[in-house]
């Protein structure tokens, strides 16, 4: 198809604008699914998605529209994935358009998914086509929301439609702008290949599948291709689209998105942002962008039962065939026994991964709280990555340890300032700048150290705004910070696991905190359980968590025995999903009491 | 000769629900307690066997809440067609509220030489709150109608530790319950149980500490005059066991007639349904529900029920079999080195704090 013809584009929202919806109603309009074939939201395929609404992993979607100007013009809808954690998938995706459609919730207004959006959507260069959708809620402000948008991202609110991707209204209307407005991929078919592996997705039977768009030059099945970040070859094996069933065709010219194939086994193989070219007559330069994934957010992982370390093992292994920002490698914790440290891309990640694990491969898991990843300077000048609190040097040992910071933005109603400051105050941030945005809602920016965001940031900023924030973040850098190790033992024995990294001036309050948060997490045991908090092996706060006294059944006659072993059961199986530490049974809950203390 | 059996019959009846109670029981009419004899006689024709039966419980419920005739119905045509040995005890529950002295010769004349007594409490505060339809006066006047028609041999039921109960006032009871001096007391913790009236409403138990507190001050009083604690919840005076319940902590054998009844012959356990919508069903065809345990978890399970026995009862105490090898052996040792299981004879027994603390135990048991 003559490449005037095509149009590559993505839509782009905060989660819950209506992205997938509208994705469902494109697909309809222009023939790709039935009626009676549609399942609701076609593009989140996977399950977990589903429940939480979001899109993990991105598809491109191949579909034609015949327009009122009588062309029949080939649409490749990229749908990207619509959480902060995955902002460079997302900005990759975004590389294979030339256009967005930005989805702004009518009712809800302009978010901090919105604007972030706008902002990856502008620096890949694209043409933003900004709709309202919802109008038809009984709460629907259209133009109070064309209002934002004008003022937010400064685009005229002539070319803003106003649709319900719900009932229909106003979509077969974006289609037709969806011609009008966005270019035509520019292409130079004479010029080696060069692509751009915008996602990927393995497939028992295929292997990687990557998702293409072709920048320069024709990919053909059986061609001979190698990737540019690693140099390594591999022969075409298959090319197609999605329609949005897959579908081979025998090449993808310039201007074109699909998939590929090539007997690619490990997902890491196949990077992101990474250039595909051909392995004779290549192009020189690869494409700009790339970068590899970096967990910035870290766990250990550990079974309940130690017999059950090689299926966690396997678990994992399975997992990362289809998850390229999810890394891990074998841990060893005193307390806890064998395990692995695993890292992620952001908290939302990591809790996907940790909810996939226990639902798909049905493993009873402690998961110790996030940490960060601390630079810890030693004394002759090098840095040490520490990602497990446990790990810290002894004092004396290191001069300084760098905490990594973000900038936080955050979208809510101009009312709560007072409230977000005092926020992020407690969490050692501070002020950068703001804006108004309308009449009521201010978009702040603030500087906050990482590890204060994984904590209970977001539900403490939802709470207290009553639902209304909304933010994001990026990295900014490390800085040195004035941090202590504070360690925790339990009837004794020190707990590893529970070690925290905590600003000096804080670290009295939280050894404190915590001692009282795990005294109300750590069941009473059939004796008496000390929990001390210390620092540099000197202890600041203890709590006791009494010895259990009661659990009797008063009576056991004949008819009640079968009800009575039921009872009895439950207990039993209460007690394996507690890890043994010591001589100490200690619950999940008490691992993670260390996001509810301030 | 064959082992004789125990036979458990239950009336589902009662005039009130008591606020802690979520046992197979309702309010019933004379109309409903009249159909219900007519199934239980349907089930003890099918039931009889040559076995001879020597105890005979009737529980519910409120048993004393059956008039004359339905009484005489109870033990003439459903007892009458099992055949008793010439010592068997025959208990029957009942409240005071329906103990009067007519009521108590008529027992007696039937063959009854047991009573358990629902007393609960000594506090009359105390009883309103739980719910109860009788007296102190009650209390003392239906032990008095019992031993005027010759029937020595009563137990008398408190519950300890529930909502609003205090050392003080629980002492008050206990030693208005001694100078009474049933030769049989049964105390019972408070059990916080969802389906009760208590379970639907925010009340809230004493604390942990304080029900334990309780419970061994129970405990300590009743053994200090002369009563043995041979079961978690049961102290009798010498000789005074109930017989029929030590056949549910020895696993021997026992019929069960009734609504939530259970069978339990030669390791098999068949229960009646606990709803009486599918007992009115099933009683007359005799298909229950049954439970076969295969032999090392019955082992198991009769360790666990042994356990409930203290030192000195009859049956006690629980000596773990050849074929249950190591691992309840290490279970037992592992607890007696937490100080809830304790050597006895060639066997293990709870405890003191271990009584408080069984189903640590009994959970790894079964």
């Amino acid at each position: 198809m003559d490449s005037k013809f095509i149009r590559n584009f993505s839509i782009i929202a905060h989660i819950d604008h209506g992205k997938s919806t509208l994705a469902d109603r494109i697909l309809e309009l222009t023939g790709a699914t039935t009626e009676r074939e549609r399942r609701d939201q076609i593009l989140d395929s996977n399950e977990l998605e589903r429940e939480r609404g979001i899109t993990i992993k991105a598809k491109a979607v191949r579909v034609f529209f015949e327009s009122k100007d009588g062309n029949t013009y080939q649409f490749n809808l990229i749908d990207t994935p619509g959480h902060v954690d995955f902002t460079y998938e997302v900005s990759r995706s975004l590389a294979a358009c030339e256009g967005a459609v930005l989805v702004v919730d009518a009712a809800q207004g302009v978010e901090a998914q919105t604007i972030a959006n706008v902002y990856l959507a502008v620096e890949n260069d694209l043409e933003i086509l900004p709709v309202v959708n919802k109008i038809d809620l009984p709460s629907a402000q259209p133009e109070e929301v064309i209002k934002e948008i004008e003022d937010v991202i400064g685009i005229s609110a002539d070319h803003c439609l106003k649709i319900s991707a719900k009932d229909g209204r106003g979509v077969p209307e974006l289609l037709e702008a969806i011609v009008e407005h966005f270019p035509p991929p520019t292409v130079q078919l004479d010029r080696p290949l060069r692509a751009l592996i915008f996602d990927s997705h393995y497939d028992s039977y295929l292997g990687v599948v990557c998702y293409l768009r072709i920048l320069d030059g024709t990919i053909k099945k059986g061609g001979q291709v190698q990737l540019m970040s690693t140099g390594k070859k591999y022969d075409v094996a298959s090319l197609g689209i999605f329609r949005p069933k897959m579908t081979e065709i025998d090449r993808l010219d310039a201007g074109e998105v699909g998939f590929m194939t090539a007997s690619i086994k490990d997902i890491r193989e196949a990077r992101i942002g990474d250039t595909v070219t051909l392995v004779r007559n290549g192009c020189e330069e690869a494409l700009p962008g790339y970068k590899e994934a970096q967990p910035v957010v870290f766990c250990g992982l550990f079974t309940i039962d130690n017999a059950d370390f090689e299926d966690l093992r396997d678990a994992l292994g399975k997992l990362q065939l289809n998850d390229a920002g999810f890394v891990f490698e074998p841990d060893t914790s005193a307390a806890l026994g064998f395990g692995f440290r695993c890292g992620f891309l952001g908290l939302l990640h990591m809790e996907i991964v940790q909810e996939r694990l226990e639902r798909e491969y049905n493993l009873d898991l402690i998961m110790t709280a996030p940490s960060v990843l601390y630079l810890v300077e030693l004394k002759d000048g090098s840095m040490l990555r520490v990602d497990n609190p446990s790990k810290l040097p002894k004092p004396g040992a290191y001069e300084k340890i760098h905490e990594p910071y973000v900038e936080v933005k955050i979208y809510y109603p101009s009312e709560f300032v007072g409230t977000v400051m005092e926020l992020i105050r407690e969490k050692r941030g501070e002020y950068i700048d703001m804006i108004y945005i309308g009449m009521n809602r201010v978009s702040g920016t603030y500087r906050v150290p990482f590890a204060d965001i994984v904590t209970d940031f977001y539900d403490k900023l939802k709470s207290r705004t009553r639902g209304y924030a909304s933010m994001e973040y990026s990295f900014i850098d490390h800085r040195p910070g004035n941090l202590v190790k504070l360690d925790i033992s339990v009837a004794g024995e020190a707990v590893d696991a529970l070690s925290l990294i905590v600003p000096q001036e804080k670290a009295y309050a939280r050894g404190r905190d915590l001692t009282v948060k795990l005294k109300e997490a750590i069941p009473r045991q059939m004796f008496e359980v000390p929990i001390q908090a210390m620092i540099g092996g000197r202890a600041v706060a203890r709590t006791n968590v009494k010895a259990k006294r009661k659990n009797v059944l008063a009576k056991c006659y004949g008819g009640d025995i079968s009800r009575k072993r039921k009872l009895l059961e439950k207990q039993k199986a209460g007690k394996k999903r507690m890890k043994q530490v010591g001589a100490v049974e200690i619950p999940q809950e008490a691992f993670m009491a260390i996001l509810s203390i301030d | 000769m064959t082992t004789p059996l125990g036979l458990y019959v239950h009336i589902p009846f009662c005039k009130a629900r008591c606020h802690y109670c979520d046992f197979a029981t309702g309010i019933g009419s004379a109309d409903d307690i009249d159909a219900y004899l007519d199934l239980l006689e349907e089930e003890a024709a099918r039931e009889a066997v040559n076995q001879p039966i020597d105890t005979i419980f009737i529980g519910g419920g409120t048993p004393s809440i059956l008039d004359g005739s339905q009484r005489t119905r109870l033990f003439r045509d459903i007892l009458g067609r099992f055949e008793l040995t010439p010592d068997a005890e025959v208990s029957t529950e009942a409240n005071p509220e329906s103990m009067d002295r007519k009521t108590a010769e008529d027992l007696a004349a039937l063959g009854v030489n047991r009573v358990s007594l629902g007393g609960q409490s000594f506090d009359a505060e105390e009883l309103r709150r739980l719910g109860r339809l009788h007296s102190v006066q009650g209390i003392h006047d239906a032990v008095g109608s019992l031993r005027a028609a010759g029937i020595r041999n009563i137990n008398l039921d408190l519950i300890c530790a529930f909502p609003g109960n205090t050392a003080e006032r629980f002492q008050r009871s206990l030693e208005a319950l001694l100078k009474l001096g049933p030769p049989h007391v049964s105390v019972y913790m408070y059990q916080h149980e969802d389906e009760s009236h208590w379970g639907g409403m925010d009340v809230e138990p004493p604390d942990e500490d304080l029900q334990v507190e309780l419970y061994y001050q129970a405990k300590d009083l009743l053994e200090g005059a002369g009563y043995l604690h041979y079961e978690i919840s049961n102290f009798a005076r010498p000789g005074h066991e109930c017989r029929h319940n030590l056949k549910y902590w020895c696993s021997d054998s026992y019929l069960g007639l009734g609504l939530s009844a259970v069978r339990y012959v030669d390791g098999v356990r068949l229960s009646n349904p606990r709803d009486m919508d599918s007992y009115v069903k099933t009683a007359g065809t005799g298909l229950r529900e049954s439970t076969c345990l295969d032999p090392i978890a019955r082992e198991r399970e009769e360790l666990m029920l042994r356990l409930r026995l203290l030192p000195g009862a009859t049956g006690a105490p629980a000596v773990p079999g050849e074929a249950l090898g190591h691992e309840v052996q290490e279970v037992l040792e592992r607890y007696r080195s937490l100080g809830l299981v304790d050597r006895y004879g060639s066997g293990y027994v709870l405890s003191r704090r271990g009584i408080a603390l069984s189903n640590e135990v009994f959970a790894e048991l079964i």
